[in-house]
């Protein structure tokens, strides 16, 4: 396929887990650990996905989200969120802040990869 | 020198007023001395040569005339002149000096004498009015003041002159001329002195005046004629004097006698000069009687003439004024003769039919009268004739059309002759309004029955009126009373206070209430006895009064508290409605008030206990929000490490990492169960501690149900596949889209599912899903072990696990139904499960109907 991906996760062992699917389906993958550096790359490389943790430190997701939204060049890329979901109004934060999808925590490996390519090209 | 002449004539002398100081006396004084001596002197040229006597004794009227004029203080005066002037003459003839001046001063005392008699004499008989004003007064001006007077100074003059020249021979003729000579030149000087006009005033057109002129010019001419050249003429003159005093007054006659005594000396004088003895006698003698009667003939004719004409004019003015009078008088007037003829009237009758004087004068009285009143008319005339007075009323032709007059009558005698006389009003308007009154006279008789049938019917409505105002009276006396027994008898405080806070009225509740008995406390002020100062809550009362006053309507109810007598605060509702007078201003203020104290109490404790539970309500929400954040925390981070453990056991089962034996997959297997295991455990603690701490939300979309359930069958099969079940779905056609929230049903369906399978070892499982009754009903079917009738409370409680006898214990966290019932009654839904023990279960939950959330309950 050889579209890029970018995660923004923090959580090492998530990212190593997610890149991995990723990557053994033949994505291309780049990272960022934080908000900042992860709209920063976004805008660099200007990938097919971006992969975006709720649960992020400093600035949180749905701020990262609505940041990359805000640049035309990336309108239209898709974003998936995946959070843990556990509070009131978790979902309907994701979406008002421009995620076109969310995945839950802890992901299902077997399900992940088609969860994702559901948001590719709608 | 007064009266009506001076009018009629006025003098100089009018103007004439000497001062009455010492100064003025001897100016005039001297004056007359001078003026005597120098016209004494003059005389003398008049004198007959052979005699020295003068005809004419001019200084005799000077002196007159003076001491009429100037009063008696001026006799000095003629003294003195008169002996300067007789000294003199006495000193031309030969005779010793002595004797001149003897003979002098009893000539000069003679002289005075003489004009002071005459004066004296003249205004002693005066009866006031002027000398010259009639007839009377100049003959005794001529007696007196010519006659009289003059014998005095003949007597004394004669006397002195003889005595100064020793001979009496000629005493008689002496005397005779001397008072010839002073009478003459009386009546010639004095009057013409005395009648010298007031130049200013002299009125005279200038006709008259050269009339005047040419009166004299003749005169003189005329006497020159008689006298100088002896023509038989002097008979004319007569004509001529008495033209003067016809036209004229008596200064113009004084001054004609005068010039012409003054020509006919002088002439006579002249033609005598050879003249001696009996001759010169003569015509010394003739000459002075002749002036002497011409004169006193012509002042009295003046004096008469003008007397005449004086009164001519007074008539004339009477009459002028008569008319004027009669004229003015608002009706007509008219004199009637006895035959009824107009003899006098006023230009008001004349204007009646536009009449000139000819017209009316002599006019039949009747001639005007209306036809019908003729006859009462002249009746009238007659009975004023016969009875002296009369009047009648009646109507007479005018120019401005027949007018209703009333005529007076009444009759008057003159020198024998009667007449009637009258005057005429119009009395038209009167007698219209006369007329008037008799018509409204009539009527009102009319009008008299009209007021009197409405006054009775008035008096009637007065009367009910008063009846019914006895009958409210009653009522109200009734309504008093029963006003007063409420009042009384009412369970609320109910008083009455006036503008300053006394108060005026208590009702006995109130009296007990407050713990004051009446005349203990009326009159005293609500504030210091029923209204404390200060409120306990620190609201300050004492303005309280001034405030209601200010604002009623705001006070209209109020609440404050109250104090009783015994000091025990209270608390009441008042109700404060302001009484006003008539102008609206308010007169007292009337509370009725109810006991809230107890109200009040329990409104201070409610209000206390709503404070404590704002702080537990806080506290409350404050513990939410700890709690909340706490599962937030929670769940993310129980749920993070499961990612990696359920993550990389799953790539590693893929084969991503590389091929696994049979006993590694085995092994890994078992740690992935387990991590599920674990997983759904901390998804069920994390769901029951939301649910229980109120922070499960359900979210409600629309979605497909049948789909649903389809997919949950679907996951579902594996699990039944393995047990040999058969797993199948029976949904009523008309199931379509439901609002609710599509995780959590899926979740209770699974649960159930998951359930009857594990509880079933063999059979089937069967998904009803049909529309019921306002809801839909799921129901998960199957025929396994069943469960106990005494197990079935404790079905959906918490913690509690049915013993099955089975030992797959592990596979429950004993939450599972608990949360699908918390679950289904979040979903606005019941759930509840029926069995047969050994038999099979049935698990049902319901979802309300679109829009219906009102459940029923389902026994």
């Amino acid at each position: 396929m050889g579209r890029r991906i970018l995660i923004i996760e923090d959580n090492e062992q998530n990212l190593y887990l997610i890149t991995f699917i990723f990557k053994k389906h033949g994505y291309e993958v780049e990272s960022a650990t934080d908000g900042m550096t992860g709209i920063e790359t976004a805008l660099r490389i200007k990938p097919d996905l971006i992969v975006l943790d709720i649960q992020l430190p400093v600035m949180d997701g749905y701020a990262v989200a609505r940041r990359l939204r805000s640049y035309p060049s990336l309108a239209d890329t898709p974003i998936v969120a995946v959070t843990s979901y556990a509070m009131v109004g978790d979902r309907e934060k994701a979406f008002e802040s421009g995620c076109s999808g969310y995945i839950e925590k802890p992901i299902n490996p077997e399900t992940f990869m088609a969860q994702v390519e559901e948001h590719f090209v709608k | 020198m007064s009266g009506e002449f001076s009018e009629t004539m006025p003098t100089c002398w009018q103007a004439f007023h000497m001062k009455k100081s010492s100064q003025a006396t001897c100016i005039s004084i001297l004056i007359t001395a001078s003026v005597y001596f120098i016209s004494a002197r003059l005389s003398l040229f008049l004198a007959f040569e052979q005699t020295n006597a003068s005809p004419v004794w001019p200084p005799a009227g000077f002196a007159l005339a003076a001491v009429l004029i100037a009063g008696y203080r001026i006799t000095p005066g003629i003294f003195i002149g008169a002996f300067l002037a007789n000294v003199l003459i006495l000193m031309g003839l030969e005779i010793p000096l002595s004797s001149s001046i003897i003979s002098a001063l009893m000539t000069a005392f003679g002289n005075t004498m003489e004009a002071v008699a005459g004066a004296f004499l003249i205004l002693r008989f005066n009866n006031g009015n002027h000398f010259f004003d009639n007839k009377r007064n100049i003959l005794k001006f001529i007696l007196f003041g010519a006659l009289l007077n003059t014998t005095i100074s003949a007597t004394i003059g004669a006397t002195a002159l003889s005595i100064a020249t020793g001979s009496w021979t000629f005493y008689s003729f002496i005397w005779l001329t001397w008072w010839l000579g002073d009478a003459t030149g009386s009546i010639l000087i004095a009057p013409l002195i005395l009648s010298i006009p007031d130049w200013k005033s002299i009125k005279w057109k200038k006709r008259k005046k050269i009339e005047v002129l040419l009166m004299f010019l003749v005169l003189i001419l005329m006497s020159t004629l008689a006298f100088k050249w002896e023509y038989p003429v002097r008979f004319l003159l007569i004509p001529v004097l008495l033209w003067g005093i016809l036209r004229f007054d008596i200064f113009e006659t004084s001054l004609s006698i005068a010039l012409l005594s003054g020509v006919a000396i002088v002439y006579t004088l002249k033609s005598s000069v050879g003249l001696s003895g009996k001759d010169l006698n003569n015509a010394f003698i003739f000459i002075q009687s002749y002036i002497g009667v011409i004169s006193a003939t012509a002042l009295f004719l003046s004096v008469a003439v003008g007397k005449q004409k004086r009164t001519e004019s007074a008539l004339m003015d009477e009459k002028k004024f008569n008319d004027a009078i009669i004229d003015s008088i608002p009706g007509a007037f008219y004199l009637l003769d006895i035959n009824g003829r107009l003899v006098r009237w006023n230009n008001v009758l004349g204007e009646l039919n536009n009449l000139t004087p000819d017209m009316v004068n002599g006019m039949n009285s009747l001639k005007n009268i209306h036809e019908d009143d003729k006859e009462l008319i002249a009746t009238k005339i007659s009975e004023a004739f016969e009875k002296g007075e009369s009047e009648a009323e009646a109507c007479i032709l005018t120019r401005k059309g027949t007018r209703y007059f009333l005529f007076t009558g009444k009759r008057i005698d003159n020198n024998g002759r009667q007449y009637v006389v009258g005057t005429g009003i119009d009395i038209t308007e009167r007698r219209l309004a006369q007329l008037g009154l008799e018509e409204y006279r009539n009527n009102l008789e009319e009008i008299v029955k009209e007021r009197t049938a409405q006054l009775t019917g008035i008096n009637e409505t007065l009367m009910l009126e008063v009846r019914k105002r006895r009958e409210i009276e009653g009522i109200l006396t009734e309504s008093e009373k029963k006003y007063r027994d409420l009042v009384e008898g009412a369970n609320s405080v109910i008083l009455r206070w006036s503008r300053d806070g006394s108060i005026t009225f208590i009702n006995k509740f109130a009296q007990e209430f407050f713990g004051y008995p009446e005349d203990e406390i009326l009159g005293k002020n609500i504030i210091g006895t029923i209204v404390p100062n200060i409120e306990s809550t620190g609201r300050d009362l004492s303005s309280l009064i001034d405030n209601l006053l200010d604002d009623p309507k705001a006070f209209a109810v109020n609440e404050n508290e109250n104090i009783k007598k015994n000091g025990e605060r209270v608390w009441i509702a008042w109700t404060n409605t302001p009484i006003l007078d008539k102008d609206g201003r308010i007169v007292e203020v009337l509370s009725v008030g109810n006991d809230i104290t107890r109200r009040k109490v329990a409104e201070d404790r409610l209000k206390a206990i709503r404070d404590e539970l704002e702080i537990a309500k806080e506290r409350a929400e404050a513990s939410d929000r700890l709690k909340s954040a706490f599962l937030a925390t929670m769940s993310h981070e129980l749920r993070t490490p499961l990612n990696s453990i359920i993550g990389f056991t799953g790539i590693i089962l893929q084969g991503y990492v590389g091929p696994l034996n049979d006993e590694q997959t085995k092994q890994l297997n078992m740690v992935r169960n387990s991590a599920n295991h674990l997983l759904s455990l901390i998804n069920d603690v994390l769901d029951i501690s939301k649910i229980e701490a109120g922070q499960l939300q359900v979210s409600l979309k629309h979605f497909n149900l049948r789909d649903l359930i389809e997919k949950a069958v679907q996951s579902s099969r594996p699990s039944a596949d393995k047990k040999g079940l058969t797993l199948s779905m029976i949904i009523s056609p008309d199931i379509e889209n439901v609002l609710s929230d599509y995780r959590r049903v899926e979740q209770i369906l699974l649960n159930l599912l998951s359930n009857a399978i594990k509880f079933t070892e063999y059979g089937k499982v069967t998904v009803e899903c049909r529309k019921m009754d306002g809801h839909i009903r799921i129901s998960v079917i199957d025929s396994g072990i069943g469960i106990k009738e005494e197990d079935m409370d404790k079905l959906f409680k918490a913690f509690q696990q049915v013993d099955t006898g089975l030992t797959r214990r592990y596979d429950g966290t004993g939450l599972g139904l608990h949360i699908c019932k918390k679950l289904a009654e979040l979903l606005n839904g019941k759930i509840w499960a029926t069995s047969i023990w050994g038999s099979g279960s049935t698990f049902c939950f319901t979802l309300p109907h679109e829009g219906n959330d009102i459940w029923e309950e389902e026994s």
